[in-house]
């Protein structure tokens, strides 16, 4: 008897250890999330007309500092709740994403040269300065060129005949 | 002897009782995607179905919205079924055909080809409306194991529990609504939208800095066209018309050159839309309801018409309009789209939008 009811006190454990087991992981949300935004980056940080924009800072006081956009459009994900936005400025495109109703920034493309990076690299900018401003060695006929930092990448397109910068993007990292 | 039958008695009925409730524990914590997040009810229901299909669409969101299955039927008596879920990867893709070949083998596999950008895998959730429906086989611990990010572990699809028990505190009605049976979302896969929302303007097509699609997602597509072949089928690559995200003319010359070196055919649908008659445009009557990414119920039925117009003026395909058990099948299934279309229908009359779906 005293082995059946071991049995019993092992399998009533086995369910318990079911739910307490796993620690505190939360089962998949109803919104699809790139992943949980944590502290602002520091390292690759695009600033336009002093308005600091970090990767995975909350959009809505940066996009209302911004003020109007020329354009915006919005498109919702596949199943998820939610809206990708993206506002066009005349000079960059700032892209952002959900969490749980809050928009937080994923994106800052630039669009023309009028804008640059904090190191001072625009569209535009030969392969000779991005190398100095970042230590790089990246060489004639690369097409792209990515530094990470914390939260934030900044990725450059360079022409391939050329290295000349053709287009500049700070990311959110996964 | 009679106290040991006793015992041995005792401990089976007690594992029993252990497992069954294990069971009925796991089914009750299991999301049910019923009314919230309906996409991930999609994979499941493919096993309901009674009869074999001529065509098998395969791939994502731009494959569930955009073809309907019931208009293929009236239109050209054409059986088709749409294998298909939120930002369906190519491996996902692939093994949801292998799953389709345990039980039947269509004449046509269609395949949309939007996937072969995505290289690696995306986010758990869409992983979970994909893999969680599917029948535990094999092939589903293939997909997983393909499809994992890098938390993920291949033990929580096989027992959901392990993934979902911390929903005891979340558990809505639905929960206890659909623990027995599920209602019915799609319509042979295609989830029906009759609101209409114009397109506008979409953000300038972001440059790239290397256009070649990924080499897993070429592996796969090897995968899928000698599967293919092994068993006969056609395989069909399309690029549906559904306006954004952008799908580069770099990507489309790859699938081009593929589908002709491996002897494929491929149509690049968005280069037909005028044919088609889609109008992505028009305030009141526009074929999207959602801005140009995928089309409401009228151009889904656009799409179907002249795709089933190409198949039949390309391949031989069977009619099985008088066929009267496929017939019976189908007509049971067109009176529940025709239902659903009506109460669409009435929603929008009644409250401007869609509240039910």
């Amino acid at each position: 008897m005293k082995k059946t009811v071991s049995i019993l006190l092992i399998l009533a454990a086995l369910m318990c250890m079911l739910f307490v087991g796993c620690g505190d992981s939360t089962a998949p949300s109803a919104e699809a999330t790139p992943n949980a935004p944590s502290a602002p980056a520091k390292e690759y940080v695009f600033s336009y007309n002093g308005i600091s924009i970090p990767m995975k800072a909350e959009a809505a006081p940066i996009v209302s500092q911004l003020g109007e956009p020329l354009n915006y459009f919005e498109s919702e994900s596949c199943a998820f709740k939610g809206l990708d936005k993206i506002y066009t400025y005349a000079s960059f495109e700032l892209c952002t994403y959900p969490v749980d109703g809050v928009d937080y920034v994923l994106s800052v493309r630039f669009t023309n040269d009028t804008v640059s990076t904090a190191e001072g690299i625009s569209i535009g900018s030969s392969l000779d300065s991005l190398n100095t401003v970042y230590s790089s060695s990246v060489a004639v006929g690369e097409t792209g060129f990515t530094l990470t930092g914390g939260d934030s990448s900044l990725a450059f397109i360079l022409d391939g005949s050329t290295g000349a910068v053709t287009s500049v993007k700070y990311s959110a990292n996964n | 002897m009679k106290r040991n039958i006793k015992r041995i008695i005792f401990v089976v009925a007690a594992v029993a009782v252990w497992v069954g409730a294990f069971f009925m524990t796991q089914r009750l914590l299991e999301p049910k995607y019923m009314d919230d997040l309906i996409e991930g009810a999609l994979t499941a229901e493919y096993y309901d179905e009674t009869t074999k299909h001529d065509v098998i669409f395969i791939g994502d969101c731009e494959v569930y919205e955009n073809f309907s299955p019931v208009t293929l039927w009236e239109n050209y008596g054409i059986t088709s079924y749409i294998r298909g879920n939120a930002q369906q990867l190519i491996w996902q893709s692939y093994y949801l055909l292998e799953d389709t070949l345990r039980y039947e083998k269509p004449e046509f596999v269609v395949f949309n080809v939007l996937s072969m950008k995505y290289g690696e895998p995306q986010s758990e959730e869409y992983n979970r409306l994909t893999l969680d429906g599917m029948e535990l086989s094999p092939v589903k611990i293939k997909a997983v194991e393909a499809s994992m990010t890098e938390d993920e572990e291949l033990i929580t699809y096989i027992f959901p529990i392990l993934r979902y028990h911390s929903r005891w505190n979340q558990l809505k009605s639905e929960d206890f609504e659909y623990f027995f049976k599920k209602d019915k979302i799609s319509h042979n896969g295609f989830i029906m939208r009759a609101d209409v929302r114009p397109a506008t303007t979409f953000p300038e097509p972001e440059p790239l800095a290397d256009y070649t699609l990924p080499a897993t997602c070429w592996e796969y597509l090897d995968k899928m066209a000698a599967l293919c072949k092994e068993n006969d089928i056609e395989l069909i690559l399309i690029k549906a018309p559904s306006l954004y995200p952008v799908w580069y003319d770099q990507w489309d010359e790859q699938i081009v050159e593929y589908a002709q070196k491996n002897g494929l055919a491929y149509i690049n649908l968005l280069d037909k839309c005028d044919e088609i008659g889609i109008d992505f445009y028009s305030p009141e009557t526009a074929d999207t309801y959602d801005r140009g990414l995928h089309l409401n119920l009228s151009g889904a039925e656009k799409l179907s018409n002249y795709f089933g117009g190409w198949l039949c003026s390309n391949y031989q395909i069977t009619d099985h309009r008088n066929d009267p058990d496929i017939s019976a099948v189908y007509s049971e299934k067109s009176a529940d789209y025709y239902a659903m279309k009506e109460d669409q229908l009435r929603e929008l009359s009644e409250f401007g939008e869609l509240k039910s779906y």
